[in-house]
């Protein structure tokens, strides 16, 4: 079963996607929302796997909303009424969006490609052990600079890198600065793969390639990429034992 | 380059055509067929084209091109007496010289008139093909110019319709149509009604106030089936409908734009309100929106905003204005001021 929530402000375009969902019965509407504020609330209480999501609303947009999802994020379908001037801005290639009306067709297909994900992350999340209620590897986090944004799954990011009040995240060849602070991260990602290794860094454990002794003490990672990041002597301490099984 | 290569090879051709009907004429004529004779045939010729040349060299640099065909004319015509001067002398000086002919520089010799006739020709060969290019030139401007003012329309038409408009109405429709079909029948009427008047938009410049509000409320209808209960609208309307006259669709755009910057920005929504009342030879027309006003909002909307002022100044000779402003500290007030026009 795919709990689904379906977020737009106008009641009609709610209801007319209900009818269309109605035929799946791996779908189950869980929760509906016309205001921006009160679905965040809801989101965090009954923690759908999927959003069907309208960009343009009053108060918040769509991708105002995603930025403020403190927990897990959901799977997300967006709905818009034209080819919306913000989807094009976006990478469009890495989002599932809709047309209104909304075309059964297209529908099917958005479906199968988000069910495929559900399931596989489901797959993922078996083998581990307890869910701490933290980010665990195979969860995604929405990503917004400017006009840009992505969804990226946690094992994809090599490392957070505090910039003043911004964090700066590495994945593949992008380098997005964010407006959160590491010390918030360090709260909601699992200990279990990422290790905060100094003031200004935290690191993705399974990207680490190389460990090397460094000054007084202190470790030197590098990652898979290259990239070299000092360990501070407290948490080079911490490093090996960890690394010590 | 493609001109100076048809100009190369039609060089050749033309002066190898006077070779070729030289000699035809010389047999005909039963004359003997002396080195002399041959001679000066290939010494017109070699003259021919070195001097028509240069004479083209010197039509470009005083850029005789760009002239109209009515001062070309007395140019081309004193043009070809000088040249035929000058072949004149250099054909008697070079025949002189290689055939030792010994003909005099005498002005009466007959061959100036052939000269003369020969550049006639190479001149109107010459400036009708430069007619006939620049004729073309202009036909593609034409079809370019023609092609951006089309583009232009469509746009304009484009904008008109909203697109955000059109399709999140269809949306609203299919929904509707599970659950109040009367309603989603009565929604396609309206929306019809709107888009034509949005395809008939170009062809009056001036309709009736009473049509005008007749397409606003049908605009006004799908965007409460669309907002339901965020969405209210009062009509208060003091005054004769069917004399003043307005611009079409300039109060179904500001209603459009005070859903969009205003209803459509408020969680709970908001009212819409519509006064038309009589002012001095005029009427007024006073709409005050839930909202606040910025004047610092997106360019597409000030532009909008241009658009509508400069269509009211223009229908009314200056006399057709629009104000907008707040209203207190959660409305809008947009106020259009419509002359009426004399019989």
């Amino acid at each position: 079963m795919i709990t689904t929530m379906i977020i737009d402000d106008e009641r009609l375009a709610r209801q007319e996607l209900k009818s269309l969902l109605e035929k799946y019965e791996t779908i189950e509407v869980v929760a509906e929302s016309g205001k921006p504020e009160d679905a965040l609330d809801l989101i965090d209480r009954e923690n759908p796997d999927l959003i069907f999501l309208d960009i343009q609303m009053p108060g918040m947009d769509g991708f105002e909303l995603l930025d403020e999802i403190e927990g897990k994020l959901p799977q997300v379908i967006f709905v818009t009424a034209y080819d919306d001037y913000a989807l094009k801005a976006f990478e469009v290639n890495a989002l599932d969006y809709l047309m209104k009306p909304v075309d059964a067709e297209r529908l099917q297909e958005a479906i199968n490609k988000v069910s495929k994900r559900i399931e596989a992350r489901r797959i993922e999340s078996e083998t581990v052990e307890e869910p701490s209620g933290k980010l665990e590897i195979n969860d995604q986090v929405f990503l917004k600079d400017g006009e840009k944004c992505w969804f990226v799954e946690l094992e994809k990011i090599r490392l957070f890198e505090s910039e003043g009040n911004y964090v700066r995240v590495y994945f593949e060849t992008n380098r997005p600065l964010i407006l959160k602070s590491l010390n918030a991260l360090t709260d909601r990602l699992s200990e279990k793969y990422f290790f905060r290794a100094s003031r200004k860094h935290i690191i993705n454990l399974r990207w680490i390639d190389k460990v090397e002794t460094w000054f007084n003490g202190g470790l030197l990672v590098i990652l898979k990429d290259g990239t070299k990041v000092e360990v501070s002597r407290r948490q080079s301490v911490k490093l090996k034992e960890m690394m010590a099984l | 380059m493609q001109t100076s290569k048809h100009y190369f090879k039609a060089q050749l051709a033309g002066w190898s055509i006077y070779i070729l009907i030289s000699t035809v004429v010389l047999i005909m004529s039963g004359k003997a067929i002396t080195m002399d004779v041959v001679g000066g045939i290939y010494l017109v010729f070699a003259l021919g084209i070195v001097i028509s040349h240069v004479y083209r060299y010197i039509i470009i640099r005083l850029k005789w091109l760009e002239k109209d065909i009515f001062s070309l004319i007395p140019r081309v015509a004193i043009a070809s007496i000088v040249l035929s001067l000058i072949f004149h002398l250099a054909y008697i000086t070079l025949g002189n010289l290689t055939f030792d002919w010994g003909l005099s520089y005498s002005f009466g010799d007959t061959n100036l008139v052939t000269w003369g006739m020969l550049f006639f020709i190479w001149n109107l060969f010459y400036f009708t093909y430069i007619f006939f290019q620049r004729f073309r030139k202009e036909e593609i401007k034409n079809f370019q110019l023609e092609a951006a003012r089309n583009e232009y329309e469509l746009r304009r038409l484009r904008d008109q319709m909203n697109p955000h408009f059109i399709f999140n109405a269809m949306n609203t429709i299919r929904a509707l149509i599970d659950e109040n079909p009367a309603k989603a029948k009565n929604a396609v009427t309206q929306l019809s009604n709107v888009l034509r008047s949005s395809l008939q938009a170009g062809e009056d410049e001036l309709i009736s106030l009473e049509k005008e509000i007749q397409i606003t409320k049908d605009y006004l209808e799908i965007e409460k089936a669309r907002y339901e209960e965020r969405l209210s609208v009062n009509w208060i309307i003091n005054t004769d409908l069917k004399k003043p006259k307005i611009p079409p669709l300039l109060l179904q755009t500001i209603i459009e734009n005070c859903i969009k910057h205003g209803i459509a920005k408020l969680p709970d929504g908001g009212t819409i309100d519509i006064e038309v009342v009589d002012a001095a030879d005029a009427v007024d027309i006073h709409v005050f929106n839930s909202g606040q006003y910025d004047a610092h909002d997106s360019d597409e909307s000030s532009m909008g905003l241009e658009n509508t002022k400069n269509r009211l100044r223009l229908s009314f000779e200056n006399k057709g204005w629009m104000t907008i402003g707040n209203h207190g500290n959660d409305k809008v007030k947009t106020t259009v001021h419509l002359p009426l026009k004399k019989e």
